[in-house]
């Protein structure tokens, strides 16, 4: 049971959480802290995905960019890859991660659900 | 061998968690009785053996065996304390009860933003988690009588 | 072709700016929310402090160190320890008082600002003072209180970064209600 994991990571999940509990506590309105923290997360991911890309050649097309994100990207961020990348070839890409890094101390069920933000 | 039961207590004394898996006796106490009596009578055993040691040692008070179970202690430098009761003929299982906090308490509590660290353990990971890993111990043994 | 982030060093950095940009976006929110920086300071403090008492059991998961002896053992091991393994960071120990109940960390280089700028209308912003809250909060579940305050800043045209923690008093369990 390897649970430990990089120490520095650690910390990044508790500042992580500290900034969720924080924006939901402070916005009592769940749409509106979930379209916060998304702005959040477009600034911090706008500034990775230039670090990340900075001696890569353009992409060619939308997949490339899928694939980006499914491999460098989740490995900066989450240190594993995307476990699976689905589309319907229509600009829709579905990215599934069954062992999803923020999650594997918090649930294995359905537990905690009901704070997850729904699906429109 | 069997384990019978594990508490977990936070600093103030507040019990965190408990699990029975095996109790062949009830006491005529309630629940909240006993579990404070036992949260007293660690806190005097822990600071009678410290106060009786001839030096500050690290480790304190490890154990206690009475002709039918025996109890095992094991405080983290946190203080949160861990308390497992067996059968009499299981061995040092320090190494077990630290394993608990480390392990299992530290990784799906402490690091869950999700639970309370002062409110009583209801994380269904945590539970799950613990009882493989309890079950998992030589000296376990799920007696149903 | 694009190659994944090797392991070792380029990962690391990658994690470290993840943490750096998360927590600007954490410091922009509350600037948003508070127009008083005492009061930013304070939520930093609180947030930090949140953060202490979590990361204090996964130090002590990880790390296996005996009780300190004195609090210049504390200093050690927060400096050489606690730093290194989560900030990447070994801060100088410095500026003991004479009663050897106060000392200063010299960030010489403080993972959490880099990239910022401190905006002229918060002159009084402690921007890192998560800092503070966190060994406060990791302390103060050993049984130390301790206060903790940032006396310099480089982000506010001081020559160094200095947080300073003083010794206030050991900590004893509290027994529960009823027992004596």
């Amino acid at each position: 049971m390897s649970t430990a994991g990089d120490a520095s990571s650690v910390l990044f999940e508790l500042l992580h959480s500290s900034l969720i509990s924080y924006v939901c506590s402070s916005e009592d309105n769940k749409s509106k802290s979930v379209s916060q923290l998304e702005a959040h997360g477009f600034r911090v991911g706008q500034s990775l995905a230039e670090q990340l890309t900075k001696d890569t050649p353009r992409f060619k097309d939308d997949l490339e960019i899928m694939k980006f994100i499914c491999r460098d990207f989740w490995n900066a961020v989450y240190q594993k890859q995307v476990d699976n990348l689905r589309t319907n070839h229509q600009g829709v890409y579905v990215l599934q991660d069954n062992n999803f890094k923020l999650f594997t101390h918090i649930s294995a069920g359905k537990q905690y659900i009901e704070f997850a933000p729904q699906v429109d | 061998m069997t384990v019978f039961l594990l508490h977990i207590y936070d600093r103030n004394g507040n019990s965190l968690y408990e699990k029975e898996w095996c109790r062949r006796k009830k006491s005529n106490l309630t629940k909240e009785e006993e579990k404070k009596l036992m949260f007293g009578m660690l806190h005097s055993i822990k600071s009678f053996v410290s106060k009786l040691s001839p030096k500050d040692s690290k480790e304190g008070f490890l154990s206690y065996t009475t002709s039918q179970y025996k109890l095992h202690f094991y405080e983290s430098p946190t203080r949160l304390k861990f308390v497992v009761m067996t059968d009499i003929n299981v061995g040092n299982i320090r190494e077990t009860l630290k394993k608990i906090y480390s392990s299992i308490y530290v990784a799906y509590i402490a690091r869950n933003p999700m639970c309370d660290l002062a409110e009583p353990i209801n994380c269904k990971l945590f539970e799950s988690r613990l009882e493989t890993f309890m079950k998992g111990l030589s000296f376990f043994e799920d007696s149903k009588e | 072709m694009s190659k994944q982030p090797g392991r070792g060093l380029e990962s690391r950095k990658l994690v470290g700016e993840l943490f750096t940009l998360t927590y600007g976006a954490l410091v922009s929110q509350l600037i948003k929310d508070y127009d008083n920086d005492d009061e930013i300071n304070k939520q930093l403090d609180k947030m930090g402090y949140n953060i202490g008492i979590r990361l204090v059991e996964d130090f002590m998961a990880r790390s296996n160190v005996d009780k300190c002896q004195d609090f210049r053992e504390t200093a050690e091991v927060l400096s050489k320890m606690a730093f290194k393994m989560y900030l990447n960071i070994s801060p100088t120990i410095a500026n003991w008082s004479p009663a050897n109940d106060e000392f200063s960390f010299i960030l010489d280089n403080n993972p959490l600002v880099e990239f910022v700028e401190l905006p002229d209308d918060h002159p009084d912003l402690n921007y890192s003072n998560i800092l503070c809250g966190a060994i406060r909060g990791a302390l103060e579940m050993l049984q130390l209180e301790v206060e903790t305050w940032f006396s310099k800043d480089v982000l506010k045209g001081d020559n160094i970064t200095e947080l300073r923690v003083k010794y206030i008093k050991r900590l004893t369990d509290a027994l529960p209600a009823g027992e004596d």
